[in-house]
């Protein structure tokens, strides 16, 4: 009899141990032990737009050559293969995921930019790869649609505007000298560098400010 | 003596495993998504989350019961204009446990914003956080009130974010050709759409 009243707590507490094994190991992972991302910090980020490139910044990034931009578009490959911005990767939405293209979203080296013809399709792919941690990717706001109203075609401001409406007119005029290769619009921007105007940068973000 | 000592033992074990337990089940989050990202991947390849502004202006008008529509712009922007019958929860809030009880209901909700794309990102996710029976209005109040309400020709500018306002290849081609000097009146000869001007007028006054 006392061997066994002994051994009972023991035998007891080892259960109740394997138990707690159990119950740890099925329940769902809590805050800490993730890299990925809960709902209110997906929200809380989306908010702020913090990984969202306005075509201005993207135009001028493009331009600076910076070497650790990447553009991914999005869309299907007939629609990349006609027309698809300088240096962009076809990453089509529906293979987002699959394995040979998540190394090039989850990775730690360049920064990407998803684009698609609107805004709709390069926030979900955004979110997305947020929400499972993904570091380093930004989507571009607009999308191609705004990059062709505001870059390529660009219009100009009226005789009432801000100076700001006319330094940003002037900004875009050079890019788009740069992006369709046409320097014939005007006379002074011959060479690359004179592009690069010393222009005030983000006028736009006062517009989209009161997003939410 | 003995057998009280192993009965505090073991009393105290299932204190300390209650206490884990209870300890397990705060630390869960509360914002924890219910479906992973591939599998909201895959939900989002099906595209069916949009309803269209027509469809939705037909269950104003028949009085459809269960339909729920939440305008997810600023308050600011909602007192000035919004649809009949529609409430106002900001996009900030939409995971304040005070619309929980709205979220989880059987309801079809349609999230309403100015242009339809931030009403999707919250489309995308509150469905990964696990509310069902959510929809998105197709084209935003942009598309409501300046082509629907106003009468004007349904195509007049698409309501789909994601399609080419412009042939881009072709644009591209034509404002290449560096010989002529070309005014912008002229260029914008080349555009699909044409009011796609004051289209981003009304998307910034729109959306909140």
């Amino acid at each position: 009899m006392k061997k066994v009243n002994n051994y009972t707590p023991r035998l007891i507490a080892s259960l109740v141990m394997v138990l707690m094994g159990f119950v740890a190991a099925v329940l769902p992972p809590t805050k800490n032990s993730s890299t990925e991302l809960n709902a209110e910090q997906l929200l809380r980020e989306l908010k702020l737009e913090s990984h969202a490139v306005s075509v201005d910044e993207l135009a001028q990034l493009l331009i600076d050559k910076d070497p650790s931009i990447l553009l991914i578009d999005l869309r299907s490959k007939t629609e990349y293969d006609t027309f698809h911005l300088p240096g962009a990767i076809n990453i089509p939405f529906d293979s987002l995921f699959t394995e040979n293209w998540v190394p090039y979203v989850d990775q730690g080296m360049r920064n990407n930019v998803f684009y698609s013809n609107g805004t709709t399709l390069s926030t979900e792919a955004w979110m997305l790869t947020r929400q499972r941690g993904f570091k380093n990717n930004y989507y571009l706001r607009g999308g191609l649609n705004e990059w062709f109203t505001d870059i390529i075609l660009p219009v100009p401001p009226e005789a009432t505007e801000s100076k700001a409406a006319f330094d940003l007119y002037q900004k875009r005029v050079g890019a788009k000298m740069f992006f369709t290769g046409n320097t014939a619009i005007s006379a002074p921007a011959q060479s690359e560098s004179e592009i690069k105007l010393p222009v005030p940068q983000k006028k736009k973000q006062r517009v989209e400010g009161g997003c939410s | 003596m003995k057998t009280s000592a192993n009965t505090i033992m073991i009393g105290m074990l299932f204190v300390v495993a209650a206490v884990f337990l209870i300890a397990a089940g705060v630390n869960r989050d509360p914002y924890a998504f219910e479906t992973s990202a591939v599998a909201m991947h895959d939900e989002l390849l099906n595209d069916n989350q949009y309803v269209e502004a027509i469809t939705v202006k037909q269950w104003i008008d028949k009085k459809t019961a269960g339909k729920v529509l939440i305008d997810i712009r600023n308050p600011q922007w909602y007192d000035k204009k919004h649809i009949e019958g529609a409430i106002n929860i900001p996009m900030t809030a939409v995971l304040e446990p005070e619309y929980k009880e709205i979220f989880k209901s059987d309801n079809e909700k349609v999230l309403i914003c100015g242009n339809g794309v931030k009403a999707n990102q919250v489309y995308v996710l509150l469905s990964q956080y696990g509310y069902k029976n959510l929809k998105v209005l197709k084209g935003g109040l942009m598309y409501w009130f300046d082509v629907l309400n106003a009468g004007n020709v349904f195509d007049a500018y698409p309501a789909d974010d994601e399609k080419a306002f412009y042939n881009f290849k072709k644009v591209m081609e034509e404002e290449s050709n560096g010989e002529v000097q070309r005014s912008e009146e002229e260029s914008d000869a080349s555009k699909l759409a044409p009011p796609v001007r004051r289209k981003k007028k009304a998307v910034q006054g729109g959306c909140s």
